[in-house]
């Protein structure tokens, strides 16, 4: 250590070192840093900066409500549990059973977006699924128009409205279809929720009109594009094999030409929305083809149609014309094709010429009021229930608190004749046992499934309402049911 | 007939006069208030003063009759002094508890309070309640007649038969109804052997009540007697909202079931289906923001 940095030590020293280690007198408030006379007194606090959390990236949040979960590993697994396939899918041996859903098959429904948030598909291990009477119909419907596309006769086409009470499986019954149809090589065209054609949340534009005397059309670009999106995803294999027929240059860009199949044409209209109405046109002329037409090596297979909310299809929609008038839902024309589809005109009409299913399911939750549509679904339930007596299409107008009828929605009574109306209701004993053993088996449902607490989950579901005989079954247990006693009543002496 | 009865016992005492009986309980002797000899007890009344015949021997002053007649209550502090009497004598005998002593409908406050003509605080009638009910525990088969004699003047008039409820009937449709009410909701619910089938004003049950816990408690007599898939209960309910619809319903179930089986009673009575809750939304009083809350309290 060099001897010039040393500092003296002594304390008895007035060199200006140790005076700097003296400590300062603190300067008196009436110094020069006293506050003014107006000033504020009190300590000012700086002002932190407050962290906020980030939110999440964009998209996120509406990704996570939107999940598909389709499995759960806390859930045990069911022994012994079989798959659905096409061997016993129209089989009345199977109703009351849980079957699983397997692998490509999840993908394929997946893509056509036929699970949803509201199913409880996340509590349990393998994505199954309830067989009742009514899926086993449509099985063997599907079968019906598989023997009759591989028999001599005109491909079979079968139209089905399903109704029923909220949370009584409409959407489900749709998925079962689907499924069947995936399973059978057909082609699945899904509409998961009408909500979406009517909210006015998507580009529109008007059809250039031909004719003044008919009411103006609208396209939905990117909901045709979305469409087009689930078909040509959730159907890849089958359009892959398909090739197109026709010449589509008059309404698409020359490089359509080129392309070698169904798959590739669909996806073009998928992604790019501006031509997607066209090129759906363009799909369903070739999904369309007349068998007699059909040159060699390009057979179609069957399609079934899923619709599902149909009853937002039945009224005025969001969506405003140039007049700043509401426009129908009858003037899209994805909407008008889809419902011409479920209510044939005529029984000869071959709408599908390689045959299929056209099905559509109403909504009871958050369902718009649609008086006219209730009122042609009542009509054909009277129709079903009396198939002797004679439809008559005047059939006078009985509802006198209906003030305004849809006109457009009460033209549909006139092509209703050939729509079968499915009204799913509580499931059977049976069903409801079958339902709760497979709740039991996955570590659910705790207690034993006795015929009892068959009955009397049953009755408390409303007569066997199958999602709340799910809510039912899979709730928490309380200690209530042990001490017999119901909490919050006071005995009295 | 019992009520005239009644008043000539809790009557009025009077001053001693000749149309007067004095009290008899204290003539008799049979009941002390106080630990003083028999003989001092017995206090006669004198005679009405005739003041036309003046009697040289008679009582210089005229004597009240009760020994509280200067008190605030003459009778009811005779009936009270009465009662503790008794308690005291009687206390070492055993008691029952306090569901197996018999069920009695004792007089109102308002019914003592004309009966007496006294202007009785509800408190002060209280006291006797609570001696009657205690004596009332006096085990029945060593109850000395003097106090059933006692509790018997202290029951409402034709109390018997406003006890009796009137037994339902299965009518010849196989339906049993039963009424209920909770809070402000009605229900009248008929209940007939089936399989389970619920109707609740003609919708299903799930309609009514989406939250499961008023479905549970509406079915609740049938579940815990294990009975749901038994009946089907065909239910009308008005009133009130969706709690009380559904306890309305859970009372009525239970009665129309207790027609079918009464043996169920106990089972429905431990399971808190057989009482009505007489609960009611308290009233808001002045002063008040709600039936209890205080205004916010502002410095000036």
């Amino acid at each position: 250590m060099p001897a010039a940095t040393l500092i003296p030590s002594s304390s008895f020293h007035t060199s200006a070192v140790q005076q700097n280690v003296v400590k300062k007198k603190s300067v008196s408030i009436q110094g020069a840093r006293a506050p003014k006379l107006r000033e504020s007194r009190s300590a000012r606090i700086k002002k932190k900066s407050r962290e906020r959390p980030r939110p999440p990236p964009v998209g996120e949040r509406k990704a996570q409500r939107k999940r598909i979960v389709l499995s759960n590993t806390n859930a045990l697994e069911v022994q012994g549990l079989q798959k659905l396939g096409v061997d016993n899918m129209a089989d009345v041996a199977q109703v009351g059973k849980v079957l699983a859903l397997d692998g490509p098959l999840l993908d394929q429904l997946r893509d056509a977006k036929a699970f949803k948030t509201t199913q409880n598909w996340n509590m349990f291990r393998t994505p199954s699924t309830l067989i009742r009477n009514e899926t086993v119909e449509v099985g063997s419907d599907i079968q019906r128009v598989n023997d009759s596309v591989n028999g001599e006769g005109e491909p079979a086409t079968v139209h089905k409205l399903i109704t029923g009470e909220k949370a009584s499986g409409k959407s489900i019954h749709l998925l079962q279809a689907m499924s069947m149809a995936y399973l059978n090589k057909w082609l699945v065209i899904n509409v998961p929720d009408c909500q979406e054609y009517i909210l006015n949340q998507s580009a529109y534009a008007p059809v250039p009109q031909t004719d003044s005397t008919s009411s103006q059309m609208y396209i939905q670009p990117q909901l045709a594009s979305d469409l087009l999106a689930r078909l040509a995803h959730s159907n890849a294999s089958v359009l892959s094999s398909l090739r197109p027929i026709h010449n589509h240059s008059a309404t698409l860009p020359k490089s359509a030409n080129k392309l070698k199949s169904l798959k590739d044409l669909a996806l073009l209209g998928a992604n790019e929305h501006h031509i997607a109405p066209q090129v759906w046109d363009a799909v369903w002329k070739e999904l369309t083809v007349k068998p007699e037409n059909a040159k060699e090596g390009s057979a179609r297979p069957p399609v079934l149609i899923a619709i599902d909310g149909v009853n937002f299809w039945m009224d005025f929609t969001r969506y405003k014309s140039s007049d700043y008038k509401p426009i129908h839902a009858h003037q899209f024309t994805l909407i008008k094709q889809f419902l011409d589809l479920l209510f044939p005109a005529t029984k000869t009409q071959t709408a599908l010429p390689h045959g299929g299913v056209v099905m559509a399911a109403t909504t009871k939750s958050n369902h718009p009021t649609t008086p006219t549509f209730e009122h042609i679904t009542t009509q054909i339930v009277q129709r079903q229930a009396n198939p002797d007596s004679p439809y008559t299409p005047d059939l006078s107008y009985t509802d006198p608190y209906m003030t305004k009828v849809d006109s457009r929605v009460w033209e549909l009574r006139n092509r209703s004749e050939h729509t079968d109306l499915v009204d799913l209701k509580g499931l059977s004993r049976p069903e409801s046992k079958g339902l709760l053993e497979y709740f039991a088996k996955s570590g659910i449902f705790k207690e034993a499934v006795t015929d009892g607490a068959v009955s009397e989950k049953w009755s408390l579901s409303g007569g066997g309402i199958v999602g709340e005989l799910c809510k039912l079954s899979g709730r928490l247990r309380t200690g209530i049911f042990e001490t017999g006693r119901r909490e919050g009543v006071k005995m009295r002496a | 007939m019992a009520q005239r009865a009644l008043s000539s016992f809790i009557g009025r005492t009077a001053w001693t006069c000749k149309r007067c009986r004095a009290n008899q309980w204290i003539q008799r002797g049979q009941f002390s208030s106080t630990t003083t000899k028999k003989e001092e007890l017995i206090i006669k009344a004198a005679p009405e003063i005739d003041l036309d015949q003046p009697r040289a021997d008679g009582p210089a002053r005229i004597i009240p009759a009760s020994p509280s007649y200067f008190t605030g209550a003459p009778i009811f502090n005779d009936n009270l002094l009465l009662l503790q009497s008794l308690l005291s004598r009687y206390d070492f005998l055993p008691q029952v508890s306090p569901d197996q002593a018999p069920r009695m409908a004792w007089l109102r406050l308002s019914q003592y309070r004309s009966n007496t003509g006294e202007r009785i605080a509800a408190s002060k009638y209280a006291q006797i309640l609570r001696i009657l009910t205690r004596l009332n525990r006096i085990h029945p088969q060593l109850r000395p007649d003097a106090v059933s004699a006692v509790l018997e003047k202290f029951l409402r008039p034709s109390a018997a038969a406003i006890q009796q409820a009137k037994p339902g009937k299965v009518d010849e449709h196989g339906i049993a109804k039963g009424v209920g009410r909770r809070k402000e909701s009605s229900a009248s619910v008929r209940l007939v052997e089936g399989t389970g089938e619920i109707l609740i004003n003609g919708k299903s049950i799930v309609d009514v009540f989406p939250r499961l816990h008023d479905r549970e408690s509406a079915m609740w007599p049938l579940k815990v007697s294990e009975r749901i898939d038994k009946y089907n209960v065909f239910a009308l309910v008005n009133g009130g909202g969706v709690t009380g619809q559904a306890e309305a319903i859970t009372l009525g179930l239970a009665k129309a079931l207790l027609v079918h089986e009464p043996a169920l009673k106990p089972v429905l009575r431990r399971a808190g289906c057989v009482t009505r809750d007489p609960r009611r939304v308290e009233r808001k009083k002045p002063g008040r923001v709600k039936a209890r809350k205080r205004p916010t309290w502002v410095k000036r």
